[in-house]
């Protein structure tokens, strides 16, 4: 072994390092060799005359000690070889900075050194190296080995006292790389916040102070990955580390806010913000005025709103430290004069008659009084008369709305205030006047104020702000009030959140509420009425009750069907947002037995008198019961969904209704038997809404069955509501199946027959039942990305050469690139990403092929009808490859002026022309005839206002594409400005104007 | 633009987009003109001196509007917003060119300044009126470009 040492030894002096010391170390390692035996190898080079050789030596140590485990050698071996190592400090110039490396691997790797080897590291470092000589690697080194003692060795340090500091602060002083700067920031902020400074506190700030504010810039490609930010918070961290610090750095801080530049104000600002609680009362007080008059004139000054609000946040910060750190009355009247000081300085802008001058000295006003109770309890006695006056003074709306929201950000202060009752206390009177201003805004005729005003009221009606009970009551019978007569907008949004948040806060009032909405709902405003009930359901108790009036009302609507069904129907879509609120509180866990049961047994009393001509209503009703169901699926815990699930699929199947809580009075219904009437067979939308949202894995116990059921309902079901359900109750089974063979069990007989049953013998309306199911199928596998999905979608294009069904299909086709909400994340559906750019191109070439070789006109139509649908339903960056191809037969179905997709394909137009100009403008000479037409001729409104809406959007090509077709635009849209429609139109009028004004750019 | 006429304008608040009516969306019923539609067409046109629409400064009203679909004539005034305003003119021009180019070329457009509203009220309502002095004035290049800027999408908001 010594020989093969000695032979590696070799090697690493003469220049294979990395290899040599792998191999040593891992022989120390597996115990081939002893570390000893390795030092005594080395004799020869440690003792050579040639410096560089003694240097590489020393260095060897350091790569073989980093290879080898961590604590592999004893303190003993490791105090042995520091001092060797130390002795080498003090060797030729050129050797030192080989041994600092090994130094710096050592005391990584062995701790704890003993506590004179430590102090000797740094007396020797200390007297030996003079940092600022060496390079920036060796300068590491140094930082290296001063940050590992600091870890393992913080006591010996410690005692060191003095020494250790003012040493630190000479091997720190200039150092300017980043990558080093970045460790001596970290041990400067330990050293600060751990040990006594003494006597240093001023150098220590010095050499960190130089820095402020960090101005570096990365080189190209950052190949340190330093960024400004780290260095910039961790120097921020060393200000803040000690508040011996205040009386250098306050002084720095507010000079630099008054810099030139803005990053340097900035910075200042969030350092001072995050400095401020360690500094405290003592270092903070002596610099109150100068921070107070920075800090106003930096947001008077109103720069930037980064700038206004680090300025604003920097003084809360000081007040918030100023309070906390008070410990007597001195220094809280202080605080309280400094605060008055303030105030005086900035009331002119209060009282002037610049309104952005007077908004940004209220938001000062604010920050202060943001800080803490003591701070709001100087300050808003102060500010609010003035601002409540400047807000009753004016009389333009948007002035107003400012002054306004200023006052709710103050409100909003003593809100977040409100267990503080003596200070509250002496605010009373503000408030009432606040009250007063309120009251007067909700008699204006701008919505904004009185959204505003409802906020501000909001803010104040809570049981511990507004002293009088009467207040409250009042502000709550002017929501409820109002809930019935703002129809759909923004306020109404505000007056309802008002209204749930009141009642929050004081539930007691919600019976009288809710009494009083019911009273009103059966005027004429029943839907406002009852949406506004649903905000009332702020626990158990005023669920129940809103939930069982709901209730109650359809079943009375049910019994009365013909007479009001806009009235059944809005209760039931309220009923849906109720168990959506809900779906997120405790209160969901009830919701089985309240409301999801009961809402059952409604629909199949309900099925027994839909009539023919309530057809309508039912289907509306269904669909809303449905998306109810979602909710319900969507949100319940597992063991709730498999109980409802038993019961649901009990009643489904064998119309089981004795032993389960539903109402005992109910007829068997047979929803899943295709002979049965339509009436029962739409009770179906129920279980296809708890299956498409549900968690597969609790739906286990008859889960085959429902599936099969369906299927067959599917197939053959002569009702059109009933028959989509089905679909989409197997297409969610199929999509979330668990993965396995499961899925190829139950694919390939469905397969099989569904073909049977699309061949020619069938009637028509059942095949087309068949090809409805085929296309579901097809969405929920190319959904999950089945491997088995492209023998379903081949077979569907391959459909569109059917002269019978082939219209359909390509009516339909388009529906597999649509997003759906019954497929989502929240329906615990399996969705691969990017499945529809997987379909479209693996079925592109399929449709191009196919509309080559269709025999006659009608098939070719089939193909342009699936390709328009899904072109214009998919991103365009997906299509943009293969617009050129597609453009010609776009275009051609533009003249198809049956084409459902008229619409959408237009829209896909104006993309185009934004995302592929190229292939537009090549278009140009057909498109443009072809869009004025259709904006003239075509029948349906919506497809004029795309045609025009597309010609806009092609204004934005290059000029010398537009310019020939322009006279002849302008001119023909003459006609589409006469349009019968008003909204087309206004179209025609933007578009023709965009058109006329292309002019003077295309001079310039 | 050296110096403005009036510096410092009050600023009004804007009327909501209009809301649509369901009787709009059915392709069977006629729409007929109305004072709010010529209103719309107006009212977003800038101000040639501030980065202000004319509806923000008060100088259309939807009450100075008048339409008559039937007998095919439209009837705008303005109110200039001090009564020296030298953009008086430019105003009334860009106001009469705009609901030219929007409007079907079977209505007759007035465009007047308010009674008692401005200083050289008849001047400027005779060359608005005469319909050839409004084709020469946009001959000239440079005055069509002034409209042209006051009728263009405001490129903020």
């Amino acid at each position: 072994m010594a020989a093969s040492m000695e032979h590696e030894i070799e090697r690493y002096l003469l220049g294979d390092p990395l290899e040599a010391s792998k191999v040593i170390a891992s022989e120390i390692n597996k115990s081939n060799a002893k570390f000893i035996s390795f030092i005594e190898g080395l004799q020869a080079g440690l003792t050579n005359s040639d410096n560089v050789t003694r240097g590489r030596a020393t260095h060897m140590i350091g790569d073989v000690v980093e290879m080898l485990p961590p604590s592999f050698l004893s303190q003993e071996q490791g105090d042995m070889l520091t001092t060797f190592l130390l002795s080498k400090l003090r060797d030729h110039h050129s050797v030192q900075p080989h041994a600092l490396q090994s130094l710096a691997v050592l005391t990584s790797r062995c701790s704890p050194l003993g506590d004179e080897t430590v102090k000797d590291i740094c007396h020797t470092i200390f007297q030996e190296v003079q940092n600022q000589t060496l390079s920036h690697a060796d300068r590491g080194a140094t930082y290296r080995v001063l940050q590992n003692l600091l870890g393992a060795s913080t006591q010996i340090l410690k005692d060191m006292g003095g020494d250790f500091v003012i040493g630190f602060i000479q091997q720190m002083d200039a150092e300017k790389d980043p990558r080093n700067l970045l460790i001596c920031f970290n041990c400067a902020h330990f050293i600060c916040s751990n040990f006594s400074l003494g006597p240093f506190a001023e150098e220590m700030f010095e050499i960190l102070g130089c820095y402020f504010p960090v101005d570096f810039v990365p080189p190209p490609n950052n190949p340190h990955g330093i960024t400004k930010e780290e260095l910039v918070i961790a120097l921020r961290k060393c200000f803040g580390a000690t508040s011996q610090f205040a009386e250098y750095s306050i002084p720095l801080l507010l000079e630099k806010m008054t810099s030139d530049l803005q990053s340097a104000r900035l910075d200042s600002f969030l350092t001072l913000a995050e400095c401020a609680p360690v500094y405290g009362v003592k270092g903070l007080t002596p610099f109150l005025g100068s921070i107070n008059s920075t800090v106003k004139r930096e947001v008077l000054m109103n720069i930037t709103s980064a700038l206004v609000g680090a300025a604003n946040n920097a003084i809360t910060s000081v007040y918030k430290a100023l309070v906390q750190s008070s410990t007597n009355l001195i220094n809280l009247s202080n605080v309280s004069e400094s605060i008055v000081e303030l105030y005086q300085d900035v009331v002119k802008f209060l009282e002037g008659t610049d309104l952005k001058k007077g908004c940004l000295a209220f938001s000062l006003c604010h920050a202060v009084a943001n800080s803490s109770a003591f701070a709001m309890g100087v300050m808003i006695p102060l500010v609010l008369p003035s601002l409540i006056s400047c807000c009753q003074k004016q009389d333009q709306v948007s002035e107003q709305l400012a002054f306004v929201k200023e006052l709710n950000g103050f409100l909003s202060v003593i809100h977040s205030q409100k267990g503080n009752t003596d200070v509250l206390s002496s605010l009373q009177i503000l408030i009432k006047s606040a009250c007063t201003v309120f009251d007067q805004l909700l008699k204006s005729t701008s919505s904004d104020l009185q959204l505003e005003a409802i906020k501000g009221l909001s803010l104040i009606s809570t049981p511990s702000i507004a002293a009088d009970a009467d207040q409250i009551q009042n502000f709550l019978v002017m929501l409820v009030t109002k809930s019935l007569t703002v129809p759909c907008s923004d306020l109404r949004w505000e007056v309802l959140k008002s209204l749930q948040a009141i009642l929050e806060e004081e539930p007691k009032l919600s019976e009288q509420t809710i009494k009083s909405l019911v009273e009103q709902s059966k005027q004429d405003n029943f839907k406002l009425a009852s949406e506004a009930l649903v905000y009332t359901a702020v626990n158990r108790d005023s669920f129940t009750k809103v939930n069982n009036i709901f209730l109650e009302i359809m079943s009375q609507d049910i019994q009365a069907l013909s007479e009001n069904s806009d009235h059944l129907l809005s209760c039931a879509q309220a009923m849906k947002q109720l168990v959506h609120q809900i779906s997120f509180t405790e209160m969901f866990s009830q919701v089985q037995a309240s409301t999801a049961l009961p809402l059952i047994s409604l629909s199949i009393q309900a099925s027994e008198l839909w009539t023919k001509e309530s057809s309508k209503t039912c289907q509306a009703l269904m669909s809303c019961f449905r998306e109810t169901f979602y909710v319900f699926g969507q949100f319940m815990e597992k063991s709730e969904v498999a109980s409802f699930w038993d019961k649901m699929t009990l009643l489904f199947l064998e119309g089981e209704i004795e032993n389960h809580d539903f109402s005992k009075n109910l007829k068997k219904v047979q929803p899943f038997q295709s002979e049965s009437s339509w009436q029962q067979t739409r009770l179906v939308a129920l279980m296809e809404g708890f299956v498409a949202s549900a968690d597969i894995q609790a739906l286990v116990e008859r889960r085959e069955q429902i599936f099969e059921a369906a299927y067959i309902l599917a197939l053959h079901s002569p009702d059109e509501f009933t028959h989509l359900s089905a679909c989409k109750c197997v297409a969610a089974l199929v999509n979330k199946a668990p993965i396995g063979s499961q899925i190829q069990w139950f694919l390939e007989p469905i397969v099989d027959k569904l073909k049977r049953a699309m061949a020619r013998e069938n009637t028509l309306p059942s095949r087309l039942r068949a090809v409805q199911l085929w296309l579901w199928l097809t969405k929920a596998m190319e959904i999950r990305g089945h491997s088995a999905t492209t023998i379903l979608s081949s077979h569907l294009v391959s459909l569109l050469d059917d002269p019978d069904v082939g219209s359909e299909v390509g009516r339909s086709l388009s529906m597999i690139v649509e997003d759906m909400d019954m497929f989502s994340a929240r329906n615990h559906s399996i969705i691969t990403p990017l499945y529809k750019q997987r379909f479209f191109a693996l079925n592109l070439k399929a449709l191009l092929n196919g509309y080559q070789n269709a025999v006659s006109k009608d098939i070719k139509q089939n193909y342009l009808l699936a390709m328009s649908g899904i072109v214009s339903r998919l991103p365009l960056q997906v299509t943009k490859p293969h617009l050129t191809q597609m453009m010609p037969l776009l275009m051609l179905a533009l003249r198809d002026s049956k084409n459902p997709n008229l619409g959408p394909i237009l829209s896909t137009m104006s993309m185009a022309g934004a995302i592929a100009p190229q292939t537009v403008s090549s278009n140009m000479d057909s498109l443009v005839p072809q869009l004025l037409d259709l904006s003239i001729a075509s029948v349906d409104m919506k497809v004029r206002i795309a045609a025009l809406e597309c010609l806009e959007q092609l204004t934005g090509l290059p000029s010398h594409v537009l310019v020939p077709h322009q006279t002849k635009v302008v001119h023909e849209l003459k006609k589409a400005l006469d349009d019968k429609k008003r909204l087309v139109r206004r179209q025609a009028a933007e578009t023709r104007s965009s058109w006329i004004l292309l002019q003077p750019e295309s001079k310039s | 633009m050296s110096e403005l006429d009036n510096a410092n304008p009050l600023v009004y608040e804007v009327s909501k987009a209009r809301q649509i009516l369901p009787e709009e969306e059915d392709d069977s019923i006629t729409d007929k003109f109305d004072t709010r539609e010529i209103f719309d067409l107006i009212r977003v046109i800038n101000d040639p001196e501030h980065p202000l629409t004319l509806e923000e400064l008060n100088v259309v009203l939807e009450s100075n509007v008048k339409v008559d679909d039937d007998n095919n004539s439209v009837y705008v005034e303005f109110v200039p917003t001090i009564p020296h305003c030298s953009m008086a003119t430019l105003i009334g021009l860009s106001i009469r060119v705009k609901l030219l180019r929007s409007l079907p070329p079977r209505f007759k457009v007035d465009v007047k300044i308010a009674p008692g509203t401005h200083e050289s009220e008849l001047a400027v309502n005779k060359q608005l009126a005469d319909k050839e002095r409004v084709a020469a004035a946009l001959e000239n290049t440079h005055l069509l470009e002034l409209v042209n800027q006051c009728l263009s999408k405001r490129a903020t908001g």
